[in-house]
């Protein structure tokens, strides 16, 4: 009955989605265009069409700087981080959903209190402590946090994840006589896939994206990853758009792939509401 | 149930690299940063740092550049907890009852995994005054209207400016909360969420007795959706408060400092003014302010919302 109503708003949902999508098409076309295109004429030009797609604007946008150079630190940087990311906060979140240790509840708030942390507030204060252990300039601020569980979010969410295994998995394999860390290895890890996914994608997006730490912890250009390297790109060569713009649309790749491949894991609660508690 | 303690298989294995993790990222920060505040450190030279106690916390009470970062960043955080809470309830009715939800979910949440320097970048240039996409496709609808109706007899039918958006002092900010428009798929997700977890029995039943499409939003969705507008705006408050990609990457002198936010002012403060033990002051002391404002608001929400977490959360 509310379904006949609603059917309408495909037309808002398609709309919204255009619009939405055309700053990223916007882009992709401005990178392949001659830089003159950008600043004179009709912002789409149908005479001049098929003179246009410079696909040299890629070769050039990446010698100017090393671009590559700063990708692949970027993925460096990127896989070291998540992977610390799900395997320390999915032990994290083991421990708080199945064992039974004094002062859990008291840390399960810590964790909860951490979620909501003023990060951009606390990055001075955490500043002076690597400072301090002499971490300034390497790359060990951006990733061992991340072995260490920093990530309160992602601890919830396995937390949530491993309570909601049957009872009697954990039962089985205690009869077995299995230790706490082949339950959690070998039982319960592989019964929590979704939840890995999940976590795994969005933390790798969110690291790839890191800004504001990587500009205060690192001062050689050659260490950059590729989101303070855009920011050196455009500081360099205001003038030159649309060698920004195919930098840029470099850079929007992983992030697009690791959405696609994880999309499942990603939208699991919104298309099957019943599973997750 | 009994649980064999050997001693290969104690729990604390599990609980340390959290728990270190939690102090060194945490606790050590805070209460390492507390104690260098109360001291004139420049940055630099630890060992010259002298002892000031609580002077640098009273100098803020009358350091009118940080009042001015606080007073931009609370009007943006205002606006943007509005316009992008908005939009992302729209875009959650909407993904709501369609057919292939997950699809249309992943669609508006991907300008929020996309979005970090480059999109930033990206939407500088679409709002470029003179040269941006966004400006000439403007000044051509308003171009192709008064020609219509100078046909008509009507001239100069509509005489504005175009907005110069980055590049004046009121437009800046509204420009941003546009750019945050964009990434409003994070907070809709939160509300699809509670939107698929209420009952629609209710909503039905309502539906029978007569209720029209206004009434059940307003009594009957919108008090089921009320802790996740909660969660939502304290979220993205607290958020707004403390944006800093966008203000560092954009500003420019034309803005006559509109985007100079809270989180770019300590960030100047301690690296281009080299006071770093005020810039930490700063920085505790907007922390404190913003728990003390979600603490209030939660306290004050009680009032009207119904929170059924108490199972979820006793952990």
């Amino acid at each position: 009955m509310i379904d006949r109503e609603a059917r309408y708003t495909w037309i808002g949902r398609w709309l919204i989605a255009l619009l939405m999508l055309l700053p990223v098409v916007w882009a992709v076309w401005a990178s392949l265009q001659p830089v003159e295109r950008l600043f004179v004429g009709a912002v789409f030009d149908e005479a001049n069409a098929e003179d246009a797609w410079q696909w040299d604007n890629y070769r050039e946008a990446v010698t100017r700087l090393p671009v590559i150079r700063f990708l692949l630190n970027s993925v460096f940087i990127t896989l070291a981080a998540t992977i610390g990311t799900v395997l320390s906060c999915a032990m994290a979140g083991f421990a708080f959903a199945r064992l039974r240790w004094w002062g859990r509840p008291v840390c399960f708030g810590l964790v909860l209190l951490s979620m909501s942390a003023p990060v951009n507030l606390l990055i001075l204060p955490r500043f002076l402590v690597f400072d301090s252990l002499e971490w300034l300039n390497t790359y060990k601020p951006l990733i061992m946090p991340h072995w260490l569980a920093v990530s309160g979010f992602s601890v919830f969410l396995f937390r949530q994840a491993f309570k909601s295994v049957p009872r009697a998995f954990e039962d089985a394999a205690r009869l077995e006589g299995a230790t706490h860390w082949q339950l959690f290895w070998n039982v319960m890890l592989p019964m929590v896939r979704p939840a890995v996914g999940a976590v795994a994608a969005l933390s790798a997006v969110v690291h790839w994206h890191a800004f504001f730490g990587p500009l205060l912890y690192l001062s050689d250009y050659q260490t950059f990853p590729i989101s303070v390297g855009l920011r050196m790109y455009c500081k360099m060569q205001g003038a030159w758009p649309n060698l920004l713009m195919a930098v840029a649309v470099l850079s929007m790749i992983p992030p697009l792939v690791i959405v696609l491949i994880a999309q499942r894991h990603l939208m699991r609660s919104v298309e099957e509401p019943t599973i997750t508690t | 149930m009994t649980e064999p303690a050997t001693r290969k298989d104690r729990t604390i294995w599990f609980v340390a690299p959290w728990l270190i993790g939690f102090a060194l990222m945490y606790g050590v920060p805070l209460v390492y940063g507390c104690w260098l505040a109360m001291t004139d450190w420049d940055g630099i030279a630890l060992d010259k740092a002298g002892w000031v106690g609580l002077d640098n916390f009273t100098a803020l009470l009358d350091d009118s550049r940080f009042h001015q970062a606080l007073e931009n960043s609370l009007r943006f955080s205002l606006l943007n907890v509005f316009c992008q809470l908005l939009l992302a309830l729209w875009l959650a009715l909407m993904v709501r009852h369609a057919r292939r939800r997950g699809w249309w979910a992943t669609i508006f949440y991907l300008p929020h995994l996309l979005s970090g320097v480059a999109t930033w970048l990206i939407w500088a240039w679409l709002l470029n005054p003179s040269v941006g996409p966004v400006n000439r496709l403007l000044a051509t609808a308003i171009h192709s209207i008064n020609g219509g109706l100078a046909s008509i007899g009507i001239e100069h039918a509509i005489d504005i400016d175009l907005p110069l958006w980055l590049y004046s002092p009121d437009g800046a900010r509204p420009a941003l909360v546009l750019m945050n428009l964009w990434r409003a798929g994070g907070p809709m997700l939160i509300f699809l969420a509670a939107l698929l977890r209420t009952n629609p029995a209710i909503e039905e039943a309502a539906m029978l007795d007569g209720a029209g499409r206004g009434r059940r939003f307003w009594s009957i969705t919108m008090p089921q959706l009320l802790p996740a507008l909660v969660f939502n705006v304290l979220t993205v408050f607290v958020a707004s408060m403390q944006h800093f990609e966008a203000p560092y990457l954009l500003s420019n002198w034309s803005q006559n400092g509109a985007l100079q936010f809270a989180t770019l002012e300590i960030y100047q403060t301690a690296f281009e003014r080299q006071r770093f033990s005020y810039a930490l002051a700063q920085s505790i002391a907007l922390m404190a302010l913003l728990t003390v404002c979600c603490v209030g608001a939660l306290i004050a929400a009680r009032r009207f919302v119904r929170y059924d977490f108490s199972t979820e959360l006793s952990g």
